[in-house]
């Protein structure tokens, strides 16, 4: 797994995530604001654990990867403890998140309010 | 509700790049919540001066600390500034007393306390985003 540069894309904020070997896990944590991750290569198990106490696990699988069903991204919502694992070799995934201002207010451009992407 | 370490002159370095990364006259160099405790350079020294606004609040005041973030995933920058943002510290709506302040390099007075009516709006009114810098050992 690399450590890659975050990105400001526009209106956009983005983190890649590169490189993650089989079995390896972006450990368990939760968000402030709603936000997507695609899986651009290889496939990840994606556990999650919702505020309202629902607790599940789906496969996500890049375009090329035999896991691939359609469907290589997901929206991960806000306070959802979520846990990623690779389930094979050379595995990236995105997360993408709207710029927020200190007030949490959806805004078209880069603010410097970190916490909007934490 | 926070106190800014704000510099006053630009730290220099002789390479370019690592001179891209040096703090500069505007920038914040750190937020600390109401009544933070200083330490005797950072109330002494004639770059840094002592912001304190206890109007408005430390999420405003952190903004100040983002760091310029790269925009070309193809083409990642050397040149990416340890600030995004400045403090227009000749922004008009400033007091006189607080340009006053800020001029003065003996530090006579350690710390400048923004009115209480000074709030995030007003705070973020003096944020600055600091234009990249390009890169010369790029051509094209």
């Amino acid at each position: 797994m690399e450590q890659s540069p975050e990105l400001v894309l526009g209106n956009v904020f983005v983190r890649p995530n590169l490189g993650y070997m089989t079995g390896e896990v972006c450990d368990g944590h939760a968000h402030n604001f709603d936000h997507v991750t695609f899986v651009t290569r290889g496939s990840f198990r994606i556990d999650r654990s919702s505020p309202d106490g629902r607790v599940d696990s789906l496969i996500v699988g890049g375009p090329g990867s035999t896991a691939y069903n359609g469907r290589w991204f997901v929206l991960i919502k806000a306070d959802c403890h979520h846990k990623l694992t690779a389930l094979e070799d050379h595995s990236d995934f995105f997360c993408v998140y709207a710029h927020r201002d200190p007030q949490g207010r959806v805004i078209e451009y880069y603010d410097g309010w970190m916490d909007a992407y934490r | 509700m926070c106190e800014l370490l704000l510099r006053v002159t630009d730290k220099v370095n002789p390479d370019f790049y690592m001179n891209t990364k040096c703090t500069k006259r505007g920038d914040v160099v750190v937020v600390q919540p109401d009544g933070w405790v200083w330490g005797e350079r950072e109330l002494t020294l004639p770059f840094w001066r002592i912001l304190k606004a206890p109007g408005a609040s430390m999420s405003a005041g952190e903004t100040f600390l983002a760091p310029e973030l790269d925009t070309d995933p193809q083409n990642p920058s050397r040149t990416l500034q340890r600030r995004a943002f400045g403090f227009n510290l000749a922004h008009p709506s400033l007091p006189a007393a607080l340009t006053a302040y800020l001029v003065d390099d003996t530090r006579a007075q350690p710390a400048y306390t923004l009115a209480q009516s000074f709030k995030d709006t007003q705070l973020l009114a003096v944020k600055v985003t600091k234009p990249p810098i390009v890169d010369p050992g790029v051509i094209g």
